[in-house]
């Protein structure tokens, strides 16, 4: 009777061993299912609560956008300093649509620095930053610290001849 | 059955990877890379499972793939065409000519609707490819090419587009700016600065595995040097070729009959001439050792390039005589993106000259970035990248070479564009956005089906990262994406994990039946 347990006690053993090897050969190569549960995502830090406003000093040379003081190549130049030193302190230029590039220079990141002023005449409706004849500024990601900032011009349209381009 | 399903085989190898990769730890990537480099040389059991070539075609300047599959009609409350046009505006293409009633887009048939399951409760939405992609729908139809729908670069899955705009889930730095999203494409490490290409870390390790008799680069350029094929150091280096073979050095004329006695000999010496005598200095420069790893490693490319130019020269005669007309083949793909791939046919029916079992090559076609007059351009767009798909197609087919079952190629881009215009008239064109739509083409692909799953169409809504443009979040990122190809070029799983580290991060696209990532 002993040795039949035995008997019965190894031949399970190796059926399970020979199922598990079996289902390797099956999909060779490849992760056994569920092979990697999702990694979690990072936690976050407390370094990760937001910190009070805190408004730069270049934000006041906003003051001259769209005034007859400047040219409209000025407002770019200021607008191109301002994306630049945004990308030198936050480890990049600001990402996406006008509005979007608009809010973070205004203090919408990580570090609530602003830009530029709450509010003024070059901005619309809609957050966005306009030029002086109140068409929104195209900005062109090139790479992570070279964005075009475009004018649509006198004409209001976009991507024509008398569009004002930023260096 | 597919060919490279029949063809794997739990060997040796595989068991002393994937064991010596357990007991790797916790360290860098390169690391991580080079210890698997030597492990895999060391396990290696010659060359194994036939020859295979994965081709990565570059849609330069961000694909509006939008307009590339595009939806036909609604379905029942699935109002998928409508909000297309509706955001389209005028970019929208239209489903037949207002005039004539004709047919305008290239109706397809997905073999399956696990693409709707998502998003559409499974119904089938009827699609439909762009009017200048007969051919690739002509190709899809044959179940010869897959669509991979919303796949980009994410760090980890962002699940809602509240997660995006409240940014609870880290996102790729420099989103929707093109150098950044071209890098992170081509390294798939969207969250770490770049170092490598998964291409060039998938050569560095299959490369160990499969091209004992290496005579050229496994790495092979038709774009000149891109971040796709950078590898680990000591490991491939990428070697550039036009589209007429290899790039000589200039001024030495043809073949450099100027500065060689005998171009076929050249142990026959060089010319008593300036032109003879200037070869053999700088032949002697490039010969030299330095101490200075920089200085010593240019030495070290230079020689690798001229000493394969001879290889390429040889697998280019071999594929002359081989008794397949390329010309023929690419008749109407005289293009830009024609010529690259025509060069890659010819490569890889020369591939016995070449010595490698695995090769990766690279292309590209530019011009993506249509801010303005979208439809023209990108009309052109489509039908260069049909016209070169389909002449290919029928090239690896052509009977003298029969080598289609063994050649993938896909394509990746910067990202995809804005569903909205962003303008109301012929010179409307479309802006940076983020997740896009792709093709797989090759005999081993499970053709005919879309994979990944489709987006709904909304703006402001959905999948939508902004609140008007129709930026759509990825589904599938380009790790899964990636690792579905490198896995069948033959890496094991131990090699994937280390070419995609961040691939833990989604669903595992070869067990996570959901992932619908099946296509090869």
């Amino acid at each position: 009777m002993k040795r039949l347990a035995w008997f019965v006690a190894v031949v399970a053993l190796v059926a399970v061993a020979l199922f598990f090897l079996n289902r390797e050969q099956i999909h060779p190569g490849e992760p056994p299912a569920a092979a990697h549960s999702r990694e979690a995502l990072p936690e976050r830090s407390a370094s990760d609560d937001v910190p009070e406003l805190t408004v730069l000093p270049i934000a006041e040379s906003a003051a001259s956008l769209n005034s007859s003081d400047n040219t409209p190549g000025d407002d770019i130049s200021i607008l191109a300093l301002m994306v630049s030193d945004y990308g030198k302190i936050l480890g990049g230029n600001p990402v996406g649509e006008n509005d979007e590039i608009t809010a973070a220079l205004m203090g919408k990141n990580p570090k609530r620095l602003a830009f530029l002023p709450q509010d003024g005449r070059f901005l619309d409706s809609s957050g966005r930053l306009i030029d002086r004849w109140g068409t929104p500024y195209f900005f062109h990601a090139l790479s992570g610290s070279k964005m075009e900032i475009i004018s649509a011009g006198v004409d209001r349209k976009h991507h024509t001849e008398d569009d004002i381009t930023s260096d | 059955m597919k060919n490279h399903q029949k063809e794997e085989l739990r060997s040796r190898r595989d068991f002393l990877r994937q064991s010596a990769c357990a007991s790797l730890g916790v360290t860098g990537l390169v690391n991580v890379l080079a210890n698997l480099r030597l492990i895999t040389a060391a396990s290696a059991q010659g060359t194994g499972g036939g020859y295979k070539a994965l081709i990565c075609l570059f849609q330069s300047g961000g694909n509006d793939s939008n307009n590339f599959l595009v939806p036909l009609d609604d379905v029942g409350d699935f109002t998928l065409r409508s909000d297309y046009e509706a955001a389209r505006g005028a970019l929208a293409l239209p489903v037949t000519d207002p005039v004539t009633g004709d047919p305008v887009l290239n109706p397809i048939t997905p073999g399956s609707n696990t693409a709707f399951a998502r998003h559409f409760e499974g119904e089938a939405m009827p699609l439909g490819l762009h009017p200048s992609c007969g051919g690739i729908a002509e190709i899809f139809g044959s179940g010869e090419l897959a669509l991979l729908a919303n796949v980009g670069t994410l760090s980890y899955p962002v699940p809602t587009r509240e997660d995006y705009i409240n940014k609870t889930v880290p996102v790729p730095p420099q989103l929707f700016s093109h150098s950044d999203q071209q890098t992170q494409w081509q390294s798939s490490v969207s969250d770490k600065p770049f170092t490598t290409g998964w291409g060039g870390r998938a050569a560095d390790l299959l490369n160990a595995s499969y091209n004992a008799g290496s005579k050229a680069s496994m790495s092979i350029s038709l774009a000149g040097v891109n971040s796709f094929q950078v590898g680990t150091a000591g490991g491939v280096d990428q070697y550039a070729v036009g589209t007429n073979g290899a790039v000589s050095l200039a001024g030495y004329g043809t073949n450099y009959d100027s500065a060689y006695n005998d171009p076929e000999d050249t142990s026959l010496g060089y010319k008593n001439s300036d032109t003879g005598r200037r070869l053999e200095a700088f032949e002697k420069i490039m010969n030299l050792t330095h101490e200075n790893l920089l200085e010593d490693h240019y030495n070290h490319i230079i020689r690798g390039a001229r000493a394969t130019e001879g290889v390429i020269g040889a697998a280019l005669t071999a594929a002359a005589v081989g008794g397949v007309d390329f010309d023929t083949h690419f008749t109407n793909a005289q293009t830009k993106l024609g010529d690259q791939l025509k060069m890659i046919a010819k490569l890889i029916a020369g591939r016995n000259a070449l010595g490698n079992s695995r090769q990766i090559f690279f292309c590209q076609i530019g011009g993506h970035d249509t801010h303005a007059s979208m439809l023209p351009a990108h009309s052109n767009l489509m039908a260069e990248l049909s016209g070169a798909l389909l002449a290919f197609r029928n090239a690896m087919k052509d009977p003298g070479l029969d080598v289609f079952d063994d050649v993938t190629t896909f394509t990746m881009s910067d990202f995809n564009r804005t569903l909205q215009a962003n303008g109301t008239d012929a010179g409307a064109g479309s802006d940076h956005a983020w997740g896009g739509h792709h093709l797989i083409m090759g005999g081993s692909v499970n053709g005919g089906d879309v994979y990944g799953h489709f987006p709904p169409l909304k703006t402001g809504a959905g999948l939508d990262s902004h609140n008007t443009r129709g930026r759509f979040i990825p589904e599938t990122s380009v790790d899964q994406y990636a690792a579905v190809l490198t896995k069948w070029m033959g890496a094991g799983s131990s090699e994937i994990e280390a070419i995609f580290p961040n691939l833990p991060r989604f669903d595992d696209p070869f067990s996570v039946a959901s992932a619908n990532l099946g296509f090869l």
